[in-house]
């Protein structure tokens, strides 16, 4: 069996060298045949590759620990469930998840590609397979999953602790195609800059890859975040950690490309500025795959450890260089096809949006970088963490959703000074509200404040929008749900846009809220003892401990009150994994929309006494709700549209003259 | 009477995300239920971090040393050291690195000055770009696309927007063909 996944994988090898190569030659010599045959090799790569996944999965639920990778990530100990997704614990696993996922979604944009990028196409293909060619191959010399051992060991050595877990079947293969997936608009802009096309034809189709990236990366960080807080056993979701700022990287270009993409769907702007972001992000995005695959910083969440990094890093700058030489290559192409007008426009607000999010970038990696500087130029390994992050993202990204709530109101072209003072009227009063009566109900400190008014001017400046639109559909004789629901429809790009701005405000908000006003507190309890924090009482009843075969699990047994009344029977603990002498930490958590509850049992003693860790952290269940809001916005946004616009403008205007 | 309903809409919109992000955000902001040493502590305590365990402040470690330094922090306290003098005795002890992040002094001010210049000069680089960018003429008077009909789309929705602008009395038509304005002629007459 494991031959026939090393077989299909060298199958796959050949196909993808035979797709990059034979699109570029068959381009060049002017040979369609060959172009032909090489986009039926592209389709085929994937399908190889699915069958050495499947040989992998296979070898994972079987337990062959003949397979040197299935043996050091799996034993027969394991749940059976997670030996259905064990295959992306370790490196070698990953790296055939990457080249799968990123076959499967080259094939697809090849095959969905529509006419208008057909003359780069095979430019295109060639970047998409050049790519895949790149992880097969690394996968193959240095991280072959397939390889045998001499002897097959009687039992593996098990999974990470910390990856037993039900994220396990969400977050990686998110993040990883969110990460990966940046390389198919990136495909694009590629293809269009070696073909030498000179208009837009790349951008439509770029914007819908970018979207759904977009979507799956957001949710992927989001699912990390998820499971950080209920796994990790610290309490929060967010750490400022390299890893995660390797996650957090390439979202911020991605973010400011499916905003400026716009422009020059548009208005046919940016145009060189497009291709760069694309390219940063795609920079950013195998910087994340880098880091993830053995980086140079110590982190949390370094699960595949190997010293396959400097490839990555070699490819990387490669990448970079190849790219970024096009691109100034065909600079003179890629003059814009209008100019500026205002700077009080909605192009210029885009302008801003991209600026925010690449400083957020720049400053990220900075701080990542810095410990490096100082390690080579004064010999002293310093921390960057937390204060440095705060302190310095945390104004860009306030910013940010201040121009969240002004840019989407301003028009195209440009706008007077006094007419963007009534449209921001209502926001602003709305911001001022809910500033002031944070104030008054107890938000002490300036910056929260500030923080929630901005949620909430962001928040009224798409609800000015949304009640506007309904408004003037109402009056021509729809109730407000059906023109609700038909404004939506009307433009879905715009308004899918705005959803997913909802998304991002309860983001910040649930940011604000739990960074700002965080409780926590150590106690350690005797059974039948209590401890009291804020509202919160609660009582110890006892602990219990169960031996499994790879694990010792202690739980305790905590009955949660508020304000004196019974409210929740929580179960906090721990496995502790004697082999890898490491534990997965189980947080208690009581979750309402105002505050989560959370308890962590941090050891037990031998005189029966537990030691726990108990955080409050307000409006948590705002950060997990945000991403089906998000990921509903995309799929709105991304929806075909039909051509209703002529015909609602033909009804609006006959109503018109009637009046 | 239409000016009516729409008064009547914006003001149970003002008062519905007002109420909603008022009401949540000061259920979470009454006042922390902590001591004031304690929370002096907590603070200290996400300033440093646990020198075994990678980039983890000691207030989220669990490792033992971590809680053994929370103890000799909140000993300090209690002796009345400074928060600095209490920094300070843990770098003596395990180096630089078991700050957060590096105090804003000596070659360190570099990492902490970087970020807002850089960011200022961002700006300051956007907006020559953005006035050039206003003095330059199009190189191409009409925008050249592939065969797609969503420009004419998105060009219909502009007057669409116009319209829904002039409907809710937020401008007027302007002298031309109701066909031919765009939201930025609308934008216009609002200022008028």
């Amino acid at each position: 069996m494991a031959d026939l996944g090393s077989i299909t994988l060298l199958l796959s090898l050949a196909l993808a060298a035979y797709a990059a190569i034979g699109s570029l030659v068959g381009q060049w010599r002017r040979a369609p045949e060959l172009v032909v045959s090489a986009r039926y090799a592209a389709y085929l790569t994937p399908l190889m590759l699915a069958v050495s996944t499947a040989v992998l999965v296979a070898a994972f639920v079987t337990h062959n620990f003949e397979l040197r990778y299935v043996a050091g990530h799996s034993n027969t100990a394991m749940d059976p469930w997670l030996t259905w997704v064990a295959f992306y614990a370790g490196n070698e696993g990953s790296m055939l998840f990457l080249a799968l996922v990123f076959s499967g979604l080259s094939a697809l944009a090849v095959w969905r590609a529509p006419d208008e990028v057909r003359p780069a196409l095979p430019y295109t293909t060639f970047v998409l397979m050049a790519i895949t060619v790149f992880y097969i191959a690394v996968m193959m010399t240095m991280a072959n999953p397939f390889f045998e051992l001499p002897v097959a060991p009687l039992d593996g050595e098990g999974i990470n602790p910390l990856l037993t877990h039900p994220g396990m079947f969400f977050h990686p293969p998110t993040l990883m195609t969110g990460l990966i997936g940046v390389g198919i608009p990136f495909a694009f802009a590629i293809g269009h800059l070696m073909g030498g096309q000179k208009g837009d034809e790349w951008v439509d189709t770029a914007r819908v890859w970018a979207l759904i990236i977009w979507g799956t990366l957001t949710i992927g960080l989001l699912l990390g975040a998820w499971w950080a807080y209920t796994i990790l056993g610290w309490g929060g979701y967010w750490a400022w950690d390299p890893v995660e700022n390797a996650g957090l990287l390439p979202w911020l270009p991605l973010t400011a490309f499916v905003h400026s993409i716009m422009v020059q769907r548009r208005r046919g702007m940016f145009r060189m500025w497009n291709i760069a972001l694309i390219i940063m992000a795609w920079g950013f995005a195998m910087y994340g795959m880098f880091m993830n695959r053995g980086g140079p910083v110590p982190s949390v969440h370094s699960f595949g450890q190997s010293t396959m990094g400097w490839v990555f890093l070699v490819f990387l700058g490669v990448n970079l260089v190849v790219a970024f030489g096009l691109f100034f290559w065909r600079y003179s192409s890629l003059k814009s096809a209008a100019p500026l007008e205002s700077h009080l426009s909605r192009e210029a607000a885009f302008l801003l949006n991209n600026l925010l999010f690449l400083m957020i970038a720049l400053v990220t990696l900075w701080g990542v970088v810095y410990p490096l500087i100082t390690d080579v130029f004064r010999g002293v390994i310093i921390t960057v963490g937390r204060p440095y992050f705060d302190v310095v993202a945390g104004p860009l990204f306030l910013a940010l959703v201040v121009l969240m709530s002004v840019g989407p109101l301003l028009p195209w072209r440009r706008a007077s000074g006094s007419s963007l003072l009534r449209l921001m009227r209502f926001p602003i009063v709305v911001g001022l509200g809910t500033a002031g009566a944070s104030v008054v109900l107890g938000a002490a400190d300036f910056i929260p404040a500030l923080a929630f008014g901005v949620c909430g001017m962001a928040a009224a400046g798409i609800a000015r929008e949304w009640a506007k639109g309904t408004q003037v559909r109402h009056a021509k004789g729809e109730s407000y749900p059906v023109a609700f629901v038909k404004l939506v429809a009307s433009n879905r790009p715009r308004y899918g846009g705005y959803i997913a701005h909802i998304g991002i405000i309860m983001v910040a908000f649930a940011a604000t809220g739990s960074s700002f006003y965080s409780v926590q507190d150590d106690f350690s309890l005797a059974p039948g003892e209590r401890a009291v924090l804020g509202d919160y009482e609660m009582e110890y009843l006892g602990s219990t401990s169960e031996i499994k075969s790879d694990r010792i699990e202690h739980s305790a047994d905590v009955m949660l009150y508020k304000n004196g009344n019974f409210v929740k029977r929580l179960q906090p603990g721990f496995a502790f994994y004697p082999s890898f002498s490491m534990a997965s930490t189980r947080a208690g958590i009581r979750q309402t929309p105002i505050e989560d509850l959370y308890i962590l049992a941090s050891e037990f003693t031998d005189d029966g006494r537990a030691l726990f860790r108990v955080h409050i952290n307000p409006l948590i269940l705002w950060l997990w709700l945000a991403g089906p809001v998000m990921v509903f916005g995309t799929v709105v946004s991304l929806w075909p549209e039909r051509q209703k616009a002529a015909v609602a403008i033909a009804g609006l205007r006959d109503a018109h003259a009637s009046d | 009477m239409f000016h009516r309903t729409w008064r009547y809409t914006q003001v149970m919109a003002v008062v519905l995300i007002f109420g909603a992000f008022t009401a949540l955000a000061a259920c979470t902001t009454s006042a922390s239920p902590l001591s004031k040493d304690e929370q002096r502590a907590q603070s200290l305590d996400q300033s440093l971090v646990c020198p075994i365990c990678p980039g983890e402040t000691i207030d989220r470690s669990q490792v033992q040393l971590a809680t053994q330094m929370k103890v000799i922090l909140r000993e300090q306290i209690q002796e009345g050291r400074t928060d600095a003098e209490i920094r300070q005795f843990f770098v003596d002890r395990y180096g630089e690195r078991v700050l957060a992040s590096p105090p804003k002094e000596g070659f360190n001010l570099l990492m902490w000055i970087a970020p807002p210049v850089g960011v200022a000069l961002a700006l300051l680089v956007l907006l020559f770009v953005t006035r050039s960018m206003m003095q330059r003429s199009p190189t191409s008077p009409t925008l050249s696309r592939g065969s797609s009909g969503d420009s004419k789309a998105e060009d219909g929705l502009d007057e669409y927007l116009a319209l829904v602008d002039v409907e809710l009395g937020e401008a007027e038509i302007t002298g031309k063909q109701p066909g031919t304005i765009d939201r930025a002629n609308a934008a216009d007459t609002e200022g008028n």
